[in-house]
């Protein structure tokens, strides 16, 4: 099998006895198509080398044919388990290159939409991650409580995940009936279950066996590799997009970076749980503000970077002639180029885009949290037991969608 | 939690130590000014765009820069966000402005000869820099010339053991746009398989792609397609 494997391997080259073995890219445990090879000195892990590109699906080469406004459309499917952030983050590196002030309503709505995106993509991570442990059951709490955001999702974008709610100058439409009771029952329900998960796991011996030491990175290491988000703060260093460059009007919001040290998959966990109240923290208070700015605008005033209202379409010609205009031709930012970066759910989500002042990017590249992280991996597997790789893989938190963009 | 606080306030041996600066807006003028002290002759020209600071350094400069700029007291740019390469060849004219020039083209030809004998630059290299000390970030270019060839492609130094980051993005970089990170321990693509043809994200390469692609049906192909599996 092994020399099928690696036909130009000599036995030499491999170290005597070790066995090579190919995880993936079919592995239920690898979160997607990753493909992990690895070396075995028995069970010991020598060298774990990740191959990706099963899911490229050329996103970036795609934005280059396509304007600003239908580019939204791409993003969302690229991290499909937080797809508000994506949005979120391009329409910020598109809204840098134009200039201009984001209503308050708009960057309330935003905040939300991205704290509950920040939370469905932690149960998933959650669930998945407890079921690679063998605890199954927290899998089914985790999709549950997912079920409540989507369909909060659902009622505010129209759509279960595939949103493009978000939009350059703001977003699509204002909150519909019922959003903020659905807001406020969904924030009654979530403490108790967070209480009953930590419950669960927090000082459960098998999960702190099989977490507590493992994947260690010491923090010039996580930081020469550039890993952000839970993995950055779970290694000690207190780092979190939201609170350092704030964007959204997230300096207006009261909220805690949680940090833990020991850099291990346990500690990671802990951030990330810890991360998840903070976000319920976020989401009251943002709940406090819409109700504040009921019936102010969620979108720009400009006559070139945002649609015209659907009343004034049939008011005047001007308006049928920009809608149409809008929507086929596209907008044409200023030649330039922006980054613009979000704390999304799994580290720091960035667009970096060129445009050259046409309607067409000349140049969007994404700094994927998951592409970053990942390359790590190698680094956290070696001199650990093949179980542990699986735990690893876990406590990443990779969207492969992302990965391979 | 007492337990894991009190851990953290002793566990500060790290070289990269725990030094925190309260949030501030960073000022971008006098990063500016500090940039050029820092890089001295390195630096080719420096501004401000969009809110972000963009340094230029000549390639040949780039690991050199790169150092200074992670090392030098009060730059500190620890992280590497991302990096990354961007195509400077113009798309074609009229509505249609975002059509692929043909690489067999004789326009494409015409407009390689003329920008070489210009010495106008074909990529920019981008690298995004960020420190997680003091919270500024700059962005460092450096142009690239077209070489005239598909055969030979242009080459920049790795700054892959500055940063561990790089060691993707330049495998990335050399996979979408062809561009050789001289050096670097491991280049091969990472994205596309091994036996691609040509680079996607230069701007000649047709966006439906040169022809159908196929891994083969035979255990050889399959095999082959793998031959050395990173390890």
């Amino acid at each position: 099998m092994s020399t099928l494997l690696a036909p130009n391997m000599t036995v030499e080259e491999r170290g005597a006895g070790h066995i090579i073995v190919n995880m993936g890219p079919q592995h239920p445990s690898t979160h997607g198509v990753l493909r992990v090879v690895l070396e075995l000195d028995g069970e010991t892990v020598v060298r774990c080398v990740p191959h990706i590109g099963y899911l490229h699906t050329g996103i970036e080469k795609l934005s280059e044919y396509h304007n600003y406004i239908k580019n939204i459309t791409h993003y969302c499917r690229m991290d499909y388990l937080s797809p508000m952030n994506n949005e979120l983050a391009y329409c910020l590196a598109v809204e840098k290159l134009i200039g201009g002030e984001i209503p308050a309503r708009a960057s309330y709505i935003r905040v939300i939409m991205s704290e509950l995106t920040r939370v469905i993509s932690h149960m998933i991570w959650l669930g998945t991650h407890a079921l690679d442990m063998g605890a199954s059951s927290v899998f089914f709490y985790c999709a549950t409580e997912r079920e409540k955001i989507i369909e909060l999702y659902e009622m505010i974008g129209g759509q279960r995940m595939m949103t493009s709610y978000i939009r350059v100058g703001g977003v699509k439409d204002d909150t519909p009936e019922g959003f903020e009771e659905g807001l406020e029952a969904w924030l009654g329900d979530f403490m108790p279950f967070m209480d009953m998960i930590e419950g669960l796991l927090n000082e459960n011996p098998i999960w702190k066996e099989r977490t507590q030491g493992v994947g260690v990175l010491d923090q010039d290491t996580v930081i020469s590799y550039g890993l952000m988000g839970p993995l950055l703060r779970a290694a000690g260093v207190p780092q979190d997009v939201r609170r350092d460059e704030p964007y959204c009007r997230y300096e207006e919001f009261d909220f805690e970076v949680p940090v833990e040290y020991e850099g291990d998959v346990y500690a990671r966990y802990r951030v990330r749980m810890r991360e998840l109240r903070e976000s319920h923290k976020i989401v009251a208070q943002g709940l406090q503000k819409l109700r504040e700015t009921r019936g102010m605008p969620v979108m720009w005033a400009s006559d070139e970077f945002a649609p015209p209202k659907r009343q004034d379409i049939y008011a005047d010609i001007e308006n049928l002639i920009h809608h149409f205009k809008y929507w086929t031709e596209g907008m044409k930012p200023p030649a330039g180029e922006a980054y613009a970066s979000i704390e999304s759910s799994k580290g720091e989500l960035g667009f970096y885009v060129v445009s050259d002042g046409s309607a067409k990017p000349v140049r969007v590249k994404v700094r994927g949290p998951s592409f970053v992280n990942l390359a790590a991996l190698g680094a956290m597997c070696e001199g650990h037991l093949i179980a542990d790789v699986v735990a690893v893989i876990g406590s990443i938190d990779i969207v492969l969608g992302e990965v391979d963009r | 939690m007492s337990m894991h606080e009190e851990k953290g306030a002793s566990s500060s041996g790290s070289t990269i130590g725990q030094v925190r600066v309260p949030f501030t807006p960073v000022d971008l003028e006098a990063l500016q000014v500090k940039l050029g002290s820092g890089l001295g002759s390195l630096l080719e020209a420096s501004h401000i765009e969009n809110g972000a600071l963009i340094a230029h350094v000549r390639p040949e400069n780039i690991r050199a820069a790169l150092e200074a700029l992670r090392d030098t007291d009060g730059l500190q740019l620890t992280v590497m966000t991302h990096m990354t390469a961007v195509d400077l060849l113009p798309m074609g004219p009229g509505p249609m402005a975002s059509q692929a020039i043909d690489a067999g083209s004789d326009l494409y030809a015409k407009l390689q000869r003329e920008r070489i004998a210009a010495g106008e630059p074909r990529f920019a290299v981008v690298y995004e820099l960020f420190s997680h000390i003091y919270r500024h970030r700059v962005r460092v270019k450096a142009f690239l010339q077209d070489t005239g060839s598909d055969e030979v492609l242009p080459a920049i130094d790795t700054v892959s053991d500055i940063y561990l980051t790089a060691n993707w993005h330049e495998r990335e970089c050399y996979d979408l746009f062809g561009i050789d990170f001289t050096g670097h321990p491991d280049l091969r693509r990472i994205l596309l398989p091994d036996r691609w043809d040509g680079y996607p994200l230069r701007k000649e390469y047709p966006f439906d792609g040169k022809r159908a692609w196929r891994l083969g049906t035979t255990l050889e192909d399959a095999v082959q397609a793998d031959s050395h599996l990173g390890l």
